[in-house]
């Protein structure tokens, strides 16, 4: 991302009016809603913005862990480079916490009843439902070619005598981003108004066992993984181990022939710091000796804790 | 409803980051469990010191450790891993995870909190016997190192098609024979006479096949007009904007070393393992009812099994042209380009019995 994110709608050109357009004969206040009249045609109203990944796509003043801007993939941000959120599709780099969704907005535990909103954290979803489509030849790929920019598909399946599809992405991030990005659009600019949700858990037997095979498939690679950074933790350890031994050795010279009962440990550092002088200066043969005899117990003591860690680490590989 | 003010909470190092001072302010009855729906106490802290908003937990103190996991983050609280994903490691090891504290799937709010009000007595009793806490670690670690055995000795069963051809209704009506005649199933990978021709048939592939692997693939050579991928009929299509970026992908899959008999449609991998036929083919239409899509399903099962066993075919007189070859050329170089070849027959042939159903 080398350029900055261009404005995605003039702040001015914005009308002051929160009444979405008359769809009935009277405008109920409390929901932000028209009632009465023909309901048919109250949800086929096109969103007046549309994000353009390609151009909209750029920096702003987010840092790493700054969620995506959700104005922005409505594709009506109009504070360009100065937002504080991200303006670019989410990629398998990004990490989430798992209770929020892309855009930083909190999960609940159950899906609403229209299974719309923000979504589940007691389920990753990575599929979503579209309705409203107009059903023409060769659905699958104008599906393709309309979300593929947000990010890789994983399975489209469309149900051509019931008009709708659903769409299952690679990363649960890209369908959270699809669901706001293509919510009340057109494909190819048509005149459809796509209706998008989340989807219930396929029905079908196959495709569950599938999706459970995946599931342990994942589980036992990051298994695999923990037990493969338990392993490199123990070895790290063991380092830090033997690096400290070996700094306190050093350290012991300075500090032992003053610290004696010394239970406070900033007392002692101060200590140290005003006998440091001093001890470099002169090491007399008692110093030396007495250095002589904390190294050689040093010495012992690491090969304790290496026969120790040797052993216990070995029996945990030989398991 | 909790009177006292919960003191202890269960919040994974990830979430309270690395800094070493952190400012958490304590709110009792802040919010409502997310879980349990019951008012619990909220923590705030400011979160990483560089970037991330300050963390708050959603989830109460008692939900938690039923889940053992971290209130803000719900991720285990040990190894940061998915709970979901935790749970179907421990039930393939067969631990099957403590059922010391009620759980139940409801939606109801009022038997939630019930639920989660008698789980809470009962860490308080337990809390009172056992001192766990210097121990949870332990136990966490001798549980995984116990899952680290039983994978080992488990081996991955090999998913079974059978058990697929079962879900198929076998009533199927649709009368498929005006699609079927179009496909181009008897195609190969050879130069095309028609010129203009960009697109190829891909069939008999598995329903795991990810769009994005045939896509990622083929953006290689050039860049794709269209991408057409039906799973549950097990055939599509790929279009190509150039005509040398399709003889590019040809060429490709051919010289693939898995494509001995040219008279067949080619075998290509898509990245992991997801074998596919492949031969030059215009684009048709592949029905558009669930009854159409299973039925040309079945075909192209078929057809897979015919054409293997053409190929098996080939490669014997292949083989036998080889041994012929090797008398008459006793070099070291035929040789070795023999052995190469036999390899390849190797990888082909455990390839093959993937597509015998």
């Amino acid at each position: 991302m080398n350029r900055p994110a261009r404005l995605q709608v003039d702040p001015d050109s914005i009308p002051d009016d929160d009444k979405p357009p008359q769809t009935g004969t009277s405008f109920n206040i409390w929901f932000l809603k028209w009632s009465g009249g023909d309901s048919s045609k109250r949800n086929h109203i096109q969103s007046k913005f549309k994000v353009n990944i390609k151009k909209d796509t750029g920096y702003t003043l987010a840092k790493i862990g700054s969620p995506i801007c959700l104005f922005f993939s409505r594709g009506c941000c109009y504070r360009g480079k100065k937002c504080p959120y991200f303006h670019r599709i989410p990629t398998e780099l990004d990490s989430y916490i798992s209770t929020q969704d892309c855009f930083g907005r909190d999960k609940t535990a159950d899906y609403r009843e229209d299974m719309d909103g923000v979504g589940s954290f007691n389920k990753v979803n990575r599929t979503l439902y579209v309705g409203g489509l107009h059903m023409k030849d060769d659905m699958e790929n104008r599906i393709t070619k309309n979300f593929q920019q947000f990010g890789d598909i994983e399975k489209i399946r469309v149900l051509y005598n019931k008009s709708c599809a659903f769409i299952t992405f690679k990363l649960e991030s890209t369908a959270q981003f699809v669901k706001e990005a293509m919510n009340n659009q057109a494909l190819d600019n048509g005149n459809e108004v796509l209706y998008i949700r989340w989807a219930n858990e396929d029905p079908n037997p196959h495709a569950q066992r599938e999706e459970k095979r995946r599931l342990e498939e994942i589980a036992i690679n990051t298994v695999k993984n923990l037990l493969q950074s338990v392993e490199e933790n123990e070895k790290k350890r063991r380092k830090v181990e033997i690096e400290d031994t070996v700094k306190d050795s050093s350290h012991i010279v300075v500090e032992e022939p003053d610290e004696q009962d010394v239970n406070d440990e900033l007392e002692s550092k101060q200590k140290a710091i005003e006998a440091a002088p001093q001890n470099k200066l002169t090491f007399n043969a008692s110093t030396l000796k007495t250095l002589s005899q904390i190294r050689a117990k040093q010495f012992q003591r690491e090969k304790l804790n290496k026969l120790t860690t040797f052993v216990g680490g070995y029996t945990s590989d030989d398991n | 409803m909790s009177e006292e003010i919960e003191e202890s909470f269960a919040i994974c190092d990830e979430c309270l980051g690395s800094s070493d001072d952190i400012k958490m302010i304590k709110q009792a009855n802040g919010a409502e469990c997310k879980l349990c729906t019951r008012p619990c106490t909220v923590f705030r802290w400011n979160g990483k010191s560089s970037s991330r908003r300050s963390g708050k937990t959603v989830i109460c103190y008692t939900c938690a450790r039923e889940k053992n996991c971290c209130q803000s983050c719900m991720l285990d609280i040990n190894y940061h891993i998915p709970i979901d994903i935790r749970d179907t490691a421990l039930r393939l090891a067969g631990i099957s995870n403590s059922q010391k504290f009620l759980t139940g799937p409801t939606k109801n709010s009022e038997a939630k909190a019930i639920l989660a009000d008698k789980n809470e007595q009962k860490f308080k009793d337990s809390d009172e016997n056992i001192d766990e806490e210097d121990s949870s670690e332990k136990k966490a670690r001798e549980i995984l190192s116990k899952l680290g055995e039983k994978l080992k000795n488990a081996t991955r069963k090999a998913p079974k098609d059978d058990k697929s051809k079962n879900d198929l209704n076998p009533k199927l009506n649709a009368d498929i024979s005006k699609l079927l005649s179009k496909l181009p199933f008897g195609g190969n990978l050879q130069s095309q006479k028609n010129p203009d021709l960009t697109s190829f048939f891909l069939f008999g592939f598995n329903t795991d096949l990810p769009i994005y692997a045939v896509s990622n693939y083929a953006n290689r050579f050039g860049k794709i007009k269209s991408l057409t991928i039906i799973h549950k009929a097990k055939c599509g299509f790929i279009t190509f904007t150039t005509r040398s970026a399709a003889e590019k992908f040809a060429e490709d899959i051919s010289n693939n070393g898995l494509n001995q008999n040219d008279s067949t449609a080619g075998i290509v991998i898509f990245e992991g393992n997801h074998p596919c036929r492949v031969s030059w083919g215009k684009v048709q239409p592949l029905g558009t009812s669930n009854q159409e899509h299973a039925k040309l399903s079945i075909v192209v099962s078929k057809v897979l099994k015919q054409l293997a066993e053409k190929d098996i075919k080939q490669d014997k007189s292949r083989n036998i042209t080889d041994k012929t070859s090797q008398r008459q050329l006793p070099s070291t170089g035929a040789q070795k380009k023999i052995k190469n070849s036999k390899s390849n027959n190797n990888q082909y042939k455990s390839l093959r019995s993937d597509y015998e159903i």
